[in-house]
């Protein structure tokens, strides 16, 4: 079978299809850190400062992790990315202590779309003309709590629900809902949409 | 295949890693869940305990407490238990936030679910005796078990606080008598004017009395109510032996109680406060 059968078969299969054959067959381990690989690196880049080959060790080291303990992985308790994304952040956070980089979210270029989002449903975008400015939402949430802005960069970044980041974050969904609610006004509080739009971009 | 999959699956097979059995993580869910049962049922335990001083009380004469029903709370409140089972309580949380899934539990309720546990397991365990037993066991085994939890004896033997204990000697014409505390005090007490109907059935020399009132210096106790003995408070044989024996931290196994078939108290010197009584 060649590289690109195996990925094209990949494709076809679940997560927990995938993690059941993984643990037949080392190798197609292959086809979860394909899938996952960029996503998860995306997110270790949001949630920490370490540079790029940091950053790719970090993911690295949980990828061999995730292997190490997929046996661990229960399909009835939650979602086989969430739990990918639990070892992830774990991962980071233990890389960023340990070489004593100072966390600091960062929110690299996305897309117009999901800084509007972000802003309406924080009940900034009021005006017609949608005045507002992805610098300086970028800003804004950089002054946010690392806690708010970490639950506002999975809901409306990662596209996580309320569950999908109660198992990522280990709160009780009710937790997430009135956490997502705080930083909301938080950004809302924060967000000035006269402010000078050469404010640092990330 | 990525550079990064290449990466992983070359270390995979250089260091031979291999998935981490399941028995293992079932292990330690289960040690997890036996830890969580294990601190609620302490929890329980605690409560047990602080159900039998609560109840090994006189209830019916709490209205002679400064500070009425609430201040008798406070009194006899074992405040040693109350912190255990805070402790105990904490713990089981903790050990239930590392069971799969416990995270999705918001905290308040989790806490209110072990204190509710540790109530009804300790209402269970009391019944059954389990909090009186608990109780005379760390009496028996641990010197200082009753100076931090003051039980019947200790909590009356406080006259600054108005209360003493004791037994009746020089029985007066007038009423006062002398009161020999287990402390080996003596008071002369001196019975007010509301204390009628308070006097215990049998007020005669040698009968141990509770006595509720104010020093009114040089020795003297101005009474508010002579009571009988209550709930435990044991009137004793033991107390005899203190005074004639001096041996305060002599051992106070239930076996070797006579009569009332009851667990005697220890109990321990206080700073002289009365008369100190000639042996």
């Amino acid at each position: 079978m060649t590289a690109t059968d195996n990925h094209n078969d990949c494709l076809e299969l679940s997560d927990e299809q995938l993690v059941a054959q993984t643990l037949e067959n080392r190798e197609r381990f292959s086809c979860l850190i394909r899938r996952y690989e960029a996503r998860l690196f995306r997110y270790i880049q949001r949630i920490s400062s370490l540079r790029k080959e940091d950053a790719e060790d970090v993911l690295q080291d949980a990828f061999i992790s995730a292997y190490r303990n997929l046996r661990d992985f229960d399909p009835d308790r939650g979602k086989f990315s969430t739990w990918m994304y639990r070892i992830v952040r774990n991962a980071a956070i233990s890389a960023v202590r340990k070489l004593k980089v100072k966390q600091k979210y960062l929110v690299p270029d996305i897309g117009e779309d999901l800084m509007e989002r972000i802003a309406s449903d924080a009940d900034i975008a009021r005006d017609a003309d949608r005045g507002f400015d992805s610098a300086i939402v970028r800003t804004t949430l950089d002054g946010l709590k690392d806690d708010q802005r970490e639950i506002l960069l999975l809901h409306y970044l990662e596209g996580m629900g309320y569950i999908e980041i109660s198992d990522i974050l280990h709160i009780a969904p009710g937790t997430v809902g009135s956490r997502l609610s705080r930083a909301k006004q938080a950004f809302q509080k924060l967000y000035r949409p006269d402010a000078r739009h050469d404010a640092t971009r990330l | 295949m990525s550079e990064l999959t290449d990466k992983v699956l070359n270390e995979l097979r250089d260091k031979d890693v291999r998935p981490v059995p399941a028995w293992r993580f079932v292990l330690n869910s289960a040690l997890t869940w036996i830890g969580f049962g294990l601190f609620v049922l302490l929890g329980a335990q605690s409560v047990s305990i602080i159900l039998f001083l609560l109840s090994d009380n006189d209830w019916s004469e709490l209205g002679y407490f400064r500070g009425g029903p609430i201040g008798y709370a406070f009194t006899v409140l074992p405040y040693v238990w109350v912190a255990a089972l805070v402790l105990l309580v904490t713990i089981a949380y903790l050990e239930f936030r590392k069971t799969k899934g416990g995270y999705r539990y918001r905290s308040f309720a989790v806490i209110g679910a072990v204190v509710a546990l540790s109530m009804v397991a300790g209402v269970s365990l009391h019944s059954a005796g389990l909090g009186k037993r608990a109780d005379a066991m760390f009496e028996n085994h641990l010197p200082q078990y009753r100076r931090v939890v003051p039980r019947g004896i200790q909590i009356w033997d406080r006259p600054q606080a108005g209360r003493l204990v004791g037994e009746i000697e020089n029985l007066g014409e007038d009423g006062s008598f002398d009161l020999v505390t287990p402390s080996g005090e003596s008071w002369t007490v001196h019975p007010g004017k509301d204390h009628g109907g308070r006097m215990p059935p049998a007020f005669r020399e040698g009968e141990p009395v509770r006595v509720v009132g104010e020093p009114s210096g040089d020795g003297g106790f101005d009474a508010k109510a002579v009571l009988p003995w209550g709930p435990g408070i044991e009137p004793s044989q033991r107390m005899h032996q203190l005074r004639h024996n001096g041996n305060l931290e002599e051992s106070t196994d239930p076996a070797r109680n006579t009569g009332e078939g009851q667990s005697r108290p220890s109990v321990h010197p206080a700073q002289p406060l009365g008369r100190q009584i000639s042996q």
